[in-house]
């Protein structure tokens, strides 16, 4: 168990990193929207287009790092396998 | 050619000429009405959603940025007299959109603008002063109301003007005029009951706008 759960805990912080990276490092809140900004040829006008997207935030990392340690830490309350 | 025609004008007239009197008073009418050519009415509802309003708000631990894109209204524009300028953009307020949806639902919401109760956001230019024209670009300030939540203020904020002459066609495939409209201001949510006083540390109590809207005046109409 003591092993398993340090498992686990190594494979929730690769996770949450990866796609925290994938994402673009995005370091604000997680978004369900990306806006990007066009122009319109004739009038010159800057304007927004929203797309659907999830993007990866820092609080969401911040919970994986949190659930991690809580992994981490419990694995400690297990005897180390003697055999 | 055309001398020989106004001195035949002229001989009519001096004859008492029926047809030469005719053709002078249609002549003095045209030039009447290009003189006094009414102001043109453009319409800034856009189907296409380019008509936007990007606002930033810059507190110390956040900065918020967002749009807005629920735009209409209309403003009355003579390009011989770009001062007397006037009309009402109009944004629905339930349009307003951050990418952060629990963000989004709190700005929306009763603590903050309270959308369901006071759903526009908007501006009528009262009065146009400063004016320069630069061909077709006119820079100027608007005197207006500025109004936000059920309350409204007296603003001036700075207006550039550019006027189209029948570009619709290539926009919109029908023949008429755009009028662009671009405006950078700053209000403050304080002024105008937006969640005074609180977390400003988040949510800055000065607000950024910046608008870009144009306008159509399809010349069938």
């Amino acid at each position: 168990m003591r092993i398993r759960l340090r498992w686990i805990a190594l494979t929730i912080l690769v996770l949450s990193l990866a796609v925290w990276g994938f994402s673009g490092f995005h370091r604000g809140w997680s978004k369900s929207t990306v806006t990007e900004m066009k122009i319109d040829e004739i009038t010159g006008l800057e304007y927004p287009v929203t797309i659907n997207s999830f993007v990866f935030g820092l609080e969401m990392l911040g919970a994986c790092v949190l659930i991690t340690c809580i992994c981490f830490g419990a694995s400690f309350a297990f005897k180390k396998n003697t055999n | 050619m055309r001398l020989l025609r106004l001195k035949k004008i002229q001989t009519d007239m001096i004859n008492n000429n029926f047809s030469g009197w005719t053709l002078c008073a249609a002549l003095a009418v045209f030039c009447s009405a290009k003189i006094n050519a009414d102001p043109i009415v453009f319409d800034f509802k856009d189907p296409k959603k380019v008509n936007n309003a990007l606002f930033l708000l810059d507190a110390p631990l956040e900065s918020i940025s967002g749009t807005a894109t629920g735009i209409s209204g209309t403003i009355t524009f003579d390009p011989e007299k770009p001062a007397a300028t006037k009309g009402k953009i109009v944004l629905d307020a339930s349009t307003l959109h951050v990418d952060n949806p629990v963000m989004k639902e709190h700005m929306l919401d009763k603590g903050w603008m309270d959308v369901a109760n006071h759903p526009k956001i908007q501006f009528v230019a009262e009065k146009f002063t400063n004016v320069k024209v630069d061909g077709s670009k006119i820079q100027a300030k608007a005197v207006g109301k500025f109004s936000v939540k059920g309350v409204t203020k007296k603003v001036t904020v700075p207006v550039t003007l550019t006027f189209l002459k029948g570009m619709l066609v290539k926009r919109n495939r029908v023949p008429g005029d755009l009028l662009v409209l671009r405006s950078d201001f700053t209000i403050k949510r304080s002024d105008y009951e937006i969640n005074p006083g609180n977390k400003e540390e988040k949510v800055s109590d000065e607000i950024e706008i910046k608008l870009r809207v144009a306008g159509a005046a399809p010349t069938g109409k």
